[in-house]
């Protein structure tokens, strides 16, 4: 690479070897790369493709780097990252870990756990995260991941105390805030959640969902009124709020507001008519207002969306009970026991 | 006020008083372009009131609609309409008729209040029913009070039950049993096999005989009907011994079918009485033996499944108010123990009616006027415990239960149907059957959702913790650059031009030099010994060694080659041969500038020439002329194996006889130390 590399180099400079040439020299273009630096020059190359976003050539070049020096740990973490961005976290983890093997790197503990995570694998995303700490990774962000794999596995109290160690370190992440809300309201702590939703939103006023989760912390609370405030604001940020939508829908069945139910559920399968939930809701909206036969398509075009969606089984079956139709109810009501609502079982024990 | 103001208050005046219609009596001065049809209408009239008096409401009730029809605004006329309903099966009609009265006139009789009341009441139009309630209250005289309050209030609970009950409804559907079963008479009391595929109920529908002008009903007839395909048949009266000219009710049906409890009015003051099934005849029924008859008024009962006990009503004295619950156990020889009043848990200070038992033997159906019943008899149910204790009785709820009477409640031994008697609005007319689908428990709704709780799921994470790029060792070029001339003449010559990396003995970089100019360019990583081979035709090849010293700056070096024609004598230095120190032993750095001369002499076969070994002036003469000599060897010896025939080689080592430079210098030392090679021939 190098020989080659001179030759490119001696090249610009060589332009021809008449006379003309020597006024052609670059006197600044004299500087070149000294000899056995390939795997460094590649490595270097590899970063400049990351800078211009180019991962996939970013990932070629470190992989030259290793094919010189397969033990340049820095190309192989630097590979990981690119393979992460490229959405290849197999790959990433592959590299990570044999970073890993080769010394023990704080970042690729933090790199191999962001992969973990990327792939909704909590678990060993917090191991890494846990690791990356223990080896000396004292920043605000692997605290911050560390403090939602926790969330992910269930650990909300260990949650919560990674949060506010990240918060600690940077108490202006208005996400960490609003994950340490919903932490605390996985706590059942609602009062907690809704004080960090609202500094979430108080650091980022345009966060969309602190404010959808402060209305769903408050509909907890049994203010049906704030919560459908909030919901609406979410919306404000964002007109394609789906969930929002979708959630203000539930807290208008609790003010029995079925017609308002309805109109936010369609607004939901507007934007995304495949957000099973909203047909859901929109069936029991229907229902409530005894439009049985509206109910049926909507929770039909629920389970059409998601064939495995236990609830909208359970609440077409209660539907065509109804309806009178009692042994199509019994076959839904089957199909969601099947999907995991024990309770369906003692719908259909009556009609046996 | 505004003038616009003005005008909506007027207007909202004269409408709120065109509302109110004048009371219109049956006075022929009011209807004298209609006299003949005057005539009838108030011959209808009269005819009603008579009727009316007679308390025969049914009758009086079909001439005053006639009379109605002509003249539908006599407040009187309307009132003494709605009073006929009233009194008749289909209650609730009477509603138009009292709102009419009243709305003609207000003191058209001192009870259109709780008429009012009571009409809305059975119309669940409970505000409105309480507020006449109230306002009946109102007008009691205190004389009357002590008695007819507590019956109001019992009302006004009834209406707020009512109010509840629509609210949280019962998980039934209630239909009516259909125009096969039911007639426009009245039909109730129904009975049903534990499997639902056989009814017999009670009809006063038309048997032939008379109809009583109180109510336009026929006596009381026992019909049977067969479920067949979910669809129930044309019913058949029970025939006799059962039916007789009198009334003849249903009660109770023991769960086999094989033996049916009817009421006989004629009796005591009402008497149960058992009909027994022998082959497809029924047996001529039998008086149930004292103590469950008495000379006060059974009026319904039920076996328990196992027949051993029997569950009826009775107004004997000794009971909790009105008509009671009572069992009795049937003991050896077919001997009824003493009944035993089912209590206050079950027995309310009102009436109890229409018990049944199902087939479980735990559960009671009954009816009841009083406990929480939103209007008449209402159904409730009750379940007894391992130890014979009742639970409080539970309200069917809403729709089974209506502001009206609801009564003789059966269900099936699956517990998924109920039969039952009500007068509902779309009814045949009178008591109809009803049949009540249960829907079982509760389903509350599930309602879907999410919430983003974890911001950082909102989109992939991405955070590159890049490792830094490294720093690089780098090194500054150096510009090589001259003209190649010919030796004798100074004319620029057309050479090829090799450098040489002496360290890894390869050449790395070739070119030409200008033809018309003979210059050459190149620029090389300082730091570093090269070698330099200028080839060209006719020419000697030329070689040189040289180092570019380190350098942090720009630099150049300027290096002017003369090239020596081929011809005899002409002497080369071989710049780039190299041996070990003090050794004759070639550096394979040397093997480049071998390898030219090599090919020199491969183009040029018939040249000859001799390579001469030479020393500086460091050491013996001997040792130094040993070593020259031995130099040159070392080369021929290296062309020979490079397939140069020997014949064409000759060597001579010189020691430091023939010195190029001066020997008192490093420098001039260095270039005294050279291998040559001379041109002996070229042909």
């Amino acid at each position: 690479m190098t020989r080659l590399r001179l030759i490119s180099i001696a090249g610009t400079l060589l332009i021809s070897l008449s006379g003309m040439a020597q006024n052609a020299v670059n006197k600044d273009s004299t500087l070149v790369v000294a000899d056995n630096q390939e795997a460094e020059v590649a490595f270097n190359a590899g970063n400049d493709f990351v800078a211009q976003k180019n991962y996939q050539e970013a990932i070629n070049s470190f992989t030259k780097a290793l094919s010189v020096n397969p033990k340049f740990t820095k190309a192989m973490v630097n590979r990981a990252f690119a393979k992460s961005e490229m959405a290849d976290y197999n790959g990433a983890i592959t590299d990570f870990t044999m970073a890993i093997e080769l010394e023990e790197s704080p970042v690729a503990y933090y790199g191999r756990g962001l992969a973990y995570f990327n792939q909704n694998n909590s678990s060993d995303a917090l191991n890494d995260f846990e690791l990356a700490i223990k080896a000396g990774y004292d920043e605000a962000k692997v605290y911050y991941y560390a403090g939602v794999a926790h969330f992910e596995c269930g650990n909300y109290e260990e949650s919560v105390n990674n949060l506010t160690l990240s918060i600690t370190f940077d108490g202006n992440n208005a996400q960490a805030y609003n994950d340490r809300g919903s932490a605390k309201r996985m706590k059942e702590d609602y009062d907690g959640a809704i004080a960090d939703y609202q500094q979430a939103i108080k650091i980022d006023p345009k966060l969309a969902t602190a404010y959808n989760n402060l209305a769903s912390a408050l509909l907890k609370k049994g203010n049906i009124d704030d919560a459908i405030s909030n919901y609406g604001l979410a919306i404000g940020l964002d007109q394609e709020y789906v969930i929002a939508y979708n959630n203000r829908a539930r807290a208008k069945f609790e003010k029995n507001d079925f017609d308002g139910m309805i109109a936010d559920c369609q607004k939901a399968v507007e934007i995304n008519p495949n957000y099973a939930y909203a047909y859901n809701n929109m069936g029991i909206a229907q229902m409530k207002k005894k439009d049985y036969d509206a109910a049926y398509q909507s929770f039909s075009k629920a389970i059409q969306v998601n064939e495995n969606f236990a609830e909208a089984y359970l609440n077409r079956g209660s539907c065509l009970e109804m309806q009178r139709k009692f042994e199509d109810a019994v076959a839904d009501w089957r199909m969601a026991y099947k999907l995991g609502i024990t309770k369906a079982k003692n719908y259909i024990s009556f009609y046996e | 006020m505004n003038m616009k103001k003005l005008y909506i208050v007027l207007i909202a005046v004269l409408c709120s008083s065109a509302a109110f219609a004048q009371d219109v009596p049956f006075d022929k001065n009011l209807f004298q372009n209609q006299k003949e049809a005057f005539k009838e209408a108030n011959n209808n009239l009269k005819d009603g009131e008579s009727y009316y008096n007679k308390e025969q409401y049914y009758e009086a009730l079909q001439y005053y609609l006639e009379a109605q029809k002509f003249n539908p605004n006599f407040s009187t006329l309307n009132y003494r309409i709605g009073v006929c309903y009233m009194n008749l099966s289909a209650k609730y009609k009477s509603l138009e008729y009292f709102e009419k009265a009243y709305q003609l006139r207000r003191d058209v009789a001192d009870d259109i209040h709780l008429m009012l009341a009571r009409s809305y009441h059975l119309n669940n139009q409970f505000d409105k029913a309480v507020a006449e309630y109230k306002a009946h209250i109102a007008v009691i005289p205190p004389v009357d009070a002590p008695q007819e309050r507590p019956l109001i209030e019992k009302y006004i609970a009834e209406c707020n039950a009512g109010k509840a009950m629509i609210e949280d409804q019962a998980r039934a559907f209630v239909d009516n049993a259909g125009s096969v079963l039911n007639s426009r008479f009245n039909d109730h009391s129904p009975l049903i096999s534990a499997d639902e595929s056989m009814m017999i109920f009670t009809s006063t529908r038309n048997n032939g005989r008379t109809v009583n002008g109180y109510d336009g009903q026929y006596d009381e007839d026992i019909y049977t009907s067969i479920n067949a395909d979910k669809n129930w048949k044309v019913p058949e009266s029970i025939g006799e011994p059962i039916n007789t000219q009198f009334d003849d009710a249903t009660v109770g049906l023991f769960p086999d079918g094989q033996q049916l409890l009817i009421y006989n009015g004629r009796k005591g003051s009402g008497d149960i009485e058992v009909c027994s099934l022998k082959g497809d005849k029924w047996e001529y029924p039998k008086s149930m033996p004292k103590p469950i008859n008495t000379e006060y008024r059974e009026t319904s009962a039920c076996f328990s499944p196992d027949g051993r006990q029997i569950y009826f009503v009775s107004d004997r004295p000794g009971g909790y108010g009105g008509s009671d619950i009572y069992v009795s156990t049937r003991g050896l020889k077919d001997k009824w123990s003493e009944p035993v009043n089912l209590g206050p848990t079950i027995n309310s200070e009102y009436d109890e009616e229409a018990v049944f038992m199902h087939p479980d033997g735990r559960t009671l159906y009954f009816s009841s006027t009083g406990h929480n019943t939103m209007g008449g008899y209402d159904i409730f149910t009750s379940r007894m415990d391992d130890s014979g204790k009742w639970s409080e009785p539970v309200n069917l709820g809403y729709p089974i239960n209506s502001s009206d009477h609801d009564l003789c409640f059966v269900i099936s031994a699956n517990g998924r149907h109920g039969y039952f008697s009500s007068t509902r609005p779309d009814g045949s007319g009178g008591l109809d059957i009803y049949r009540v689908t249960f829907l079982g428990p509760e389903k509350p709704y599930t309602l879907s959702g999410e919430d983003n709780l974890i911001s950082a799921r909102s989109q992939p994470v991405s955070d590159m913790v890049m490792e830094a790029s490294v720093e690089l060792v780098t090194i500054r070029l150096t510009i090589v650059k001259g003209t190649v001339r010919d030796a004798i003449s100074n004319d620029p010559v057309s050479a090829t031009i090799d450098i040489i990396d002496n360290e890894k003995n390869e050449v790395i970089f070739t070119s030409q030099t200008n033809s018309a100019t003979g210059k050459f360019l190149v620029s090389l990583p300082s730091g570093k010994n090269y070698g330099l081979a200028v080839k060209a035709d006719n020419y000697l090849f030329h070689s040189e060694n040289f180092d570019i010293p380190a350098a942090t700056e720009y630099q150049e070096i300027d290096k002017d080659i003369a090239l020596n024609n081929i011809k005899k004598d002409v002497k080369i230095i071989l710049k780039n041969v190299f041996f070990e120190t003090g050794s004759a032993k070639l550096k394979p750095t040397s093997y480049a500038e071998l390898g030219r001369l090599t090919k020199m002499m491969s183009d040029m076969p018939a040249m000859r020439i001799e390579i001469s070994g030479h020393t500086d002036n460091q050491g013996s003469k001997v040792t130094n002329q040993r070593l020259s000599e031995a130099r040159a060897k070392a080369v021929v010896d290296f062309l020979i194996s490079e397939g140069v025939d020997a014949s064409r080689l000759e060597y001579k080592g010189y020691a430091f006889d023939q010195p190029v430079a001066d020997n008192s210098t490093k420098e001039g030392r260095a270039m005294n130390r050279r291998v040559e090679f001379k041109v002996l021939s070229t042909e």
